[in-house]
């Protein structure tokens, strides 16, 4: 059976090769049939993906211990429900994983785009197989998952595997790796046709609707990802946060800012033909740290508790990552000519204006991360000495430059294009100004003196503000044309124009997100090794351990201990923190104990034992407004849901556009 | 008055008791974990801080956290507890590297890279805003598209 995975990976080699040449060579001799085999090809790869993915999760499931990967990743009592997290739960199978989305992305974008992009279709099929070949390179090659155990030249198996990573056995871990490669990977279509577009010399209009959806797609699968990873953390860890900047956390993070600013620009170039040039550098960006962050995983450069093992692929990634990035910088300043800006800023306090900065603020904080992820590997080669940079590096840059960004979400929306007129400026900040300042100097009356969380509230404040003046301007304008409940007039202005109004509420979901960040700033802890009966105090709360419980199973043994919480002496809630012992693995892990409320969480660790192993040691915390961020993400979800909704109204619009070059007309065509 | 006097007597007896069993945490905890959020812990293959470690009987959490309660005791503060764990495990142990010599640049490079941004949205707006040649004298069917254009544009993002 291995050998068929291995034999459909191998001819899957065969055919991405086949593909590109003949998705190419059709495209240069103009020869139709050829270009038509080369998008069949793009099936017969992703018909073979699947087979060589179907073999290897029934391999898991048949508890296959002559497959190395098998043997390492899973063991004969792992339930059901997470064997098939093995496939994404070590290196091989999850490089694996990542072709088969790829693959699959690829046969969605060439069939639903081959005929409204046939101009361009064999150079996307050309660049979207040459990334499937570079994977299937290394599925093939350097990281079989199909390899082997071998003894003595005969093949083994051992009598179970070593069982999957305690901390991926969690719910949250068969949604959070599928979420954020649906996020890696999609972002590899909008480089694709960018690519294609540039050597096709378009302009850029007819792609760019394409992309735009595919970018917003990916983006939500990528935010997805990334707060479930933070809410994994959250329920796993047990460090009572659910953002560490680590390297790898940080790497997932650096692609969605780069298509936050793409998904923003991208405006100019559709209302205004501005910003070209970094539209296709961000496309571009955004894949490329897709690449970079699953080199940082696989290459050992960093250390994080999310990296594989240190392994031979890093230098093909390295490789990958030089030439695509070489030849992208090449295809973009030989392609300059075609990407210039057909419009004029007229005035410096305008939308055109406000997106600039907020893309220069995007990349600022991009860059922090990204500089502060590898300082230490530069600060070693400039000076020889090992040094670290964790979070207090990271909070001290990106603090500041974040609440920056959480500014411009307020005002940058509600500035005109062209140019913004003072009586506009003031009937639109006035109130969320004062009201901000007002907020202020209540929390500081409150004894809140801390500069960025003062800061952070007024502004929460502020930005909420305009983007419900923003909406209640709008459904007051059709409430009084048309009458009906203020909601309703809401829910039809939204319909209307979705994604003016899906962007504000996704807004909105970083006004909540800020809230539950800022929050942070107010975390209680306490810990203490506790007997039986005994209590430990924090805040309003009283933590009795009541019970110390044991159990085992097939797959771990399990010490609860359970916590009798009270708030102000009446009683809260009965919790339980695990501590876990898996068998296969022989690592322990911790099952954290969570009560949510919108105000604070109760957040319980059975954090290990006393030295001499009788008492266990109780972690506890109260950490404020954490419930706003995985809120937060729910409104920023639902908001991206409803721009790539169409709109009720279709808007067709004009745009200006300079033809030609000095001294010819300025014509106005309609798009 | 006796059975009061009883009553009392096993209220404030359990009181005192539940006080014994009463405690608001190690004392020293909140302190020590401070310190420990500015110490990066060295345990494979964490990227927390100390503070923040939660691996189970991690050996270098343990060890830092044994060796900085007596100095906690002894007085010392966090300025010279982070010097003796510095001097002790090199600088790779400070969870952030002192503004200093070469990591310096660490803190200025982001700030600097926006600096030189900031210098760039300037040029493109200045070039933006370049004049351009006036276009010749249009007609008034353009004109009219212009209007329309200006209305609509104001209509949208």
């Amino acid at each position: 059976m291995e050998n068929l995975g291995a034999l459909a990976l191998l001819l899957a080699f065969c055919l991405s090769l086949y593909t590109i040449l003949a998705a190419l060579v059709g495209k240069w001799k103009n020869k139709p049939y050829l270009a038509a085999t080369a998008e069949r090809g793009v099936l017969a790869v992703w018909a073979l993906v699947t087979a060589a993915s179907g073999i290897l999760i029934y391999l898991i499931y048949q508890n296959d211990f002559r497959l190395s990967f098998i043997a390492g990743h899973s063991n004969r009592d792992l339930p059901a429900a997470f064997k098939f997290t093995v496939w994404w739960g070590g290196q091989e199978g999850s490089l694996l994983f990542w072709l088969f989305i790829l693959s699959t992305y690829s046969l969605v974008a060439v069939y639903a785009y081959r005929r409204r992009h046939r101009d361009m279709m064999g150079y996307v099929i050309a660049i979207l197989m040459t990334i499937q070949m570079f994977f299937l390179v290394l599925v093939v090659f350097p990281a079989s998952p199909f390899q082997v155990l071998a003894s003595n030249g005969e093949i083994t198996a051992v009598p179970d595997g070593r069982g999957l990573n305690p901390l991926l056995q969690h719910a949250m871990m068969r949604i959070h790796p599928p979420m954020l490669y649906l996020g890696y990977v999609g972002f590899s279509v909008p480089f694709a046709f960018a690519m294609a577009s540039l050597i096709t010399k378009q302009k850029g209009e007819t792609w760019l609707a394409t992309t735009r959806i595919w970018t917003m797609v990916t983006w939500l699968f990528q935010t997805c990802g990334v707060m479930l990873g933070g809410r994994w953390a959250y329920a796993v860890l047990g460090w009572g946060g659910y953002w560490g900047w680590d390297p790898v956390e940080n790497a997932s993070l650096l692609p969605w800012i780069t298509a936050t600013a793409y998904l923003h620009s991208v405006m100019m170039q559709e209302k205004k033909g501005m910003m070209k040039v970094w539209n296709i550098t961000l496309v571009s960006a955004t894949f490329f740290l897709c690449i970079f962050g699953t080199f940082l995983t696989r290459s050992g450069i960093v250390q994080s508790v999310h990296a594989f093992s240190e392994g031979p692929i890093g230098k093909y990634f390295a490789t990958f990552l030089a030439i695509g990035i070489a030849g992208t910088v090449y295809m973009i300043l030989d392609r300059l000519e075609y990407l210039k800006s057909e419009s004029q800023l007229e005035s410096v306090v305008s939308r055109e204006s406000s997106f600039l900065f907020n893309n220069l603020v995007l990349l600022a904080s991009c860059f922090a991360i990204l500089w502060g992820t590898l300082f230490p590997v530069i600060s070693e080669l400039f000076t020889g000495q090992q040094i670290s940079v964790g979070p207090p590096f990271f909070n001290k840059i990106n603090i500041p430059i974040g609440l920056f960004l959480l500014f411009l979400t307020g005002v940058g929306p509600l500035f005109a294009w062209r140019r913004t007129s003072v009586e506009s400026l003031k009937r639109n900040f006035l109130w969320p100004s004062v009201a901000a300042l007002g907020l202020g100097v209540a929390l500081a009356a409150f004894r809140i003196w801390n500069f960025y969380v003062l800061m952070s509230f007024m502004l929460c404040c502020f930005v909420a503000l305009t983007i419900l003046g923003e909406f209640y301007r709008g459904a007051r304008a059709i409430q009084a044309k048309s009458g009906g409940s203020l909601a309703g007039c809401a829910v039809e202005l939204t319909h209307r124009n979705t994604r003016r109004y899906g962007g504000y509420i996704v807004h909105m979901g970083m006004v909540l997100l800020f809230i539950g960040f800022t929050g942070q700033a107010f975390t209680l802890e306490a810990q203490d090794e506790l007997s039986v009966g005994e209590t430990l105090k924090l805040g309003h709360y009283s933590f009795r351990l009541a019970d110390l419980q044991k159990s085992d199973n097939a797959n771990y043994a399990t010490g609860v201990a359970v916590v009798e919480v009270s708030r102000d002496g009446r009683p809260f809630d009965t919790m339980r923190a695990e501590q876990r012992f898996y068998h296969a693995s022989q690592q322990p892990t911790t099952v954290v104990a969570i009560h949510p409320r919108i105000q604070e969480d109760v957040y319980v660790v059975y954090a290990g034992n006393s030295n001499d192993g009788q008492r266990p040691v109780i972690q506890v915390f109260i950490n404020p407004l954490v419930t706003w961020v995985w809120v937060g993400t729910f409104v920023v979800i639902l908001g991206t849901l409803v721009a790539l909704m169409p709109s009720k109204v279709k808007l067709a619009y004009a745009r200006t556009q300079i033809v030609g070059t000095a001294a010819q007309h300025e014509t106005v065509r309609h798009s | 008055m006796k059975r009061f006097g009883t009553a009392s007597a096993g209220v404030l007896v359990a009181l005192s008791l539940a006080a014994q069993t009463v405690s608001t945490g190690d004392k020293m905890h909140g302190r020590l974990r401070a310190i420990g959020e500015k110490l990066k812990c060295q345990c494979t293959p964490c990227s927390y801080t100390v503070g923040s470690c939660n691996m189970l009987n991690c050996h270098f959490r343990d060890e830092v956290n044994a060796q900085i309660r007596p100095m906690l005791t002894a007085g010392l503060d966090e300025t010279a507890i982070l010097a003796k764990m510095r001097e002790k495990y090199g600088l790779v142990v400070l969870a952030a590297p002192p503004a200093e010599g070469f990591n310096l640049l660490g803190y200025l490079m982001p700030f600097l890279a926006l600096a030189v941004g900031l210098l760039v949205v300037r040029q493109v707006i200045l070039r933006w805003r370049r004049p351009r040649p006036t276009p010749a004298p249009v007609s008034p069917a353009i004109d009219r598209f212009r209007d329309q254009m200006e209305k609509e544009l104001a209509d949208l993002e």
